[in-house]
């Protein structure tokens, strides 16, 4: 368990979550397991540019971006070869078969389940 | 009952005159039962051979689908199935069905001669007893019901995504409150009221249908709670009417609920003298919104930025992709708000 912990510890995350509230408590919780938030991207626009930019080891990317669906940014991650978690009000059952390997984390997530989403997108 | 054989009917003559008046007969039912298929405007019922090709057509099939029976008698039935459907085998599947369960479902978008759809909901059911030698087909335009359950489906799932971030972000309220506070008294007090004003902010959002609001209402809502009888001249309000979509307008209440809280404790609102003046100017493409406390006692900066700052400065400010200042002057707290118009209004103008 302890070599688990440790493996996020240093891991740069790109935030993709429309909901600020949202994004504080993620920042804050990604930061007290030892990760380091690169960037916060609210808009699908901004997002896109950061997935396909930034330098990153994995992405949260919250599903539906104020009305927009998330999926062509997950599609951008996927073929960079990039570790990419959803996180979603919705039910895993929405999001298209060809991007459905990657974790899928349930609002409101508990800390435990985003530190097991992240590793298990980072294997 | 009579036995005799008197009342039998004679063979002969009499027979073949009743075998004409039953053709006759055959065929008044016949055409009866033609007017009956046609008259039934609202349904296309169609008979396929067993191969699938087109026998008959009613009115009822040339008004919903476009074609007159001439146009398509013998063509395959498949020639108002979608393409999806056609590359499926679905006529195929459909009638192989029918045959083998005794009836087929007909649930499905069909195409038109135009090449419009719609959704035909019916039936396929086999004619005859045993190997069918031919199959009928009866459905009509379900359109408006479909898209009916699909609006429904829609909105459940949205319902169930809103449901969820809002439990998302009273969990983010709840942990981050919890965090910062000094004491459980502090919390409790600090958590309800953020809950009360993001139940507020949902209040004016349903109040409006969801499509957002104007922002001169927004706060005169906000500061109704905090302007009593005894200090009538406490706000100085003044700005343009503002349209707010539905995130701008949550992200602004909630803002402005965290400035009065504060105000209330530290500020302007903390004494009986203390004013507030609250403007906001639109000049396109820029939204500024002030507000600026004076007559309260003495503002000390914060030793450290607390849950309610990094709301207004990181939260209000990434929810309206502005930013927003606080300013600990001496005489009173000012907070100025920025934000594309845009961004605000959700319009492109």
């Amino acid at each position: 368990m302890a070599i688990a912990e440790a493996d996020l510890s240093g891991r740069r995350v790109l935030v993709v979550e429309d909901e600020a509230r949202i994004a504080m408590l993620i920042r804050d919780t990604l930061e007290d397991m030892g990760c380091e938030v690169v960037a916060i991207a609210t808009r699908f626009d901004d997002a896109l540019q950061k997935a396909c930019s930034l330098p990153f080891d994995v992405a949260l990317l919250d599903v539906n971006l104020d009305g927009e669906p998330s999926y062509p940014i997950a599609a951008a991650l996927a073929e960079r070869g990039r570790a990419f978690v959803f996180a979603t009000g919705y039910g895993a059952s929405n999001v298209p078969a060809t991007l459905n390997k990657a974790p899928v984390l349930q609002k409101p997530f508990l800390r435990r389940d985003l530190e097991r989403a992240l590793r298990q997108a980072l294997i | 009952m009579g036995g005799t054989s008197q009342a039998g009917p004679p063979r002969g003559p009499r027979g073949n005159h009743e075998i004409v008046q039953g053709h006759a007969s055959l065929r008044v039912r016949e055409a009866r039962l033609q007017h009956i298929i046609d008259s039934a405007k609202e349904y296309a019922i169609i008979t396929l051979d067993r191969d699938g090709r087109i026998a008959s057509w009613n009115k009822g099939a040339q008004r919903l689908l476009g074609y007159a029976e001439a146009e398509v008698l013998d063509q395959p039935g498949a020639i108002f199935f979608t393409p999806e459907d056609r590359a499926a085998h679905a006529p195929e599947r459909e009638m192989a069905r029918a045959s083998k369960q005794g009836r087929a479902a007909n649930e499905r978008w069909h195409l038109r001669k135009d090449g419009s759809r719609f959704w035909g909901s019916g039936v396929m059911l086999p004619v005859a007893d045993g190997e069918p030698d031919a199959y009928l087909k009866i459905f009509r335009d379900g359109t408006a019901e479909r898209q009916s359950e699909e609006r429904q489906r829609l909105l459940l799932d949205e319902l169930n995504h809103r449901v969820k971030n809002t439990l998302a972000i009273v969990q983010s309220i709840a942990m981050q409150t919890l965090r910062g506070a000094a004491s459980t008294a502090e919390a409790c007090e600090a958590l309800e009221s953020r809950l009360v004003s993001l139940a507020k902010a949902h209040d004016i959002l349903t109040a409006g249908k969801w499509r957002g609001g104007d922002l001169c209402e927004l706060v005169a809502g906000a500061l109704e709670a905090y302007s009593d009888g005894a200090h009538p001249r406490r706000f100085h309000v003044q700005g343009p009417p503002v349209h707010l979509r539905p995130k701008a307008l949550l992200a602004l209440s909630m803002g402005l609920q965290e400035l009065a809280t504060n105000a209330v404790k530290y500020g302007a609102l903390s004494n009986s003298r203390g004013q507030i003046e609250i403007h906001w100017e639109v000049a396109p493409p820029h939204f500024r919104f002030h507000w600026i406390e004076s007559g309260g006692p003495p503002v000390e900066p914060p030793r450290r930025r607390g849950f309610g700052s990094r709301l207004l400065e990181e939260g209000l400010a990434q929810d309206i992709a502005g930013a927003v200042h606080l300013q600990f002057a001496r005489e009173g707290l000012r907070c100025i708000i920025e934000a594309p118009v845009a961004e605000i209004t959700g319009s492109e103008g």
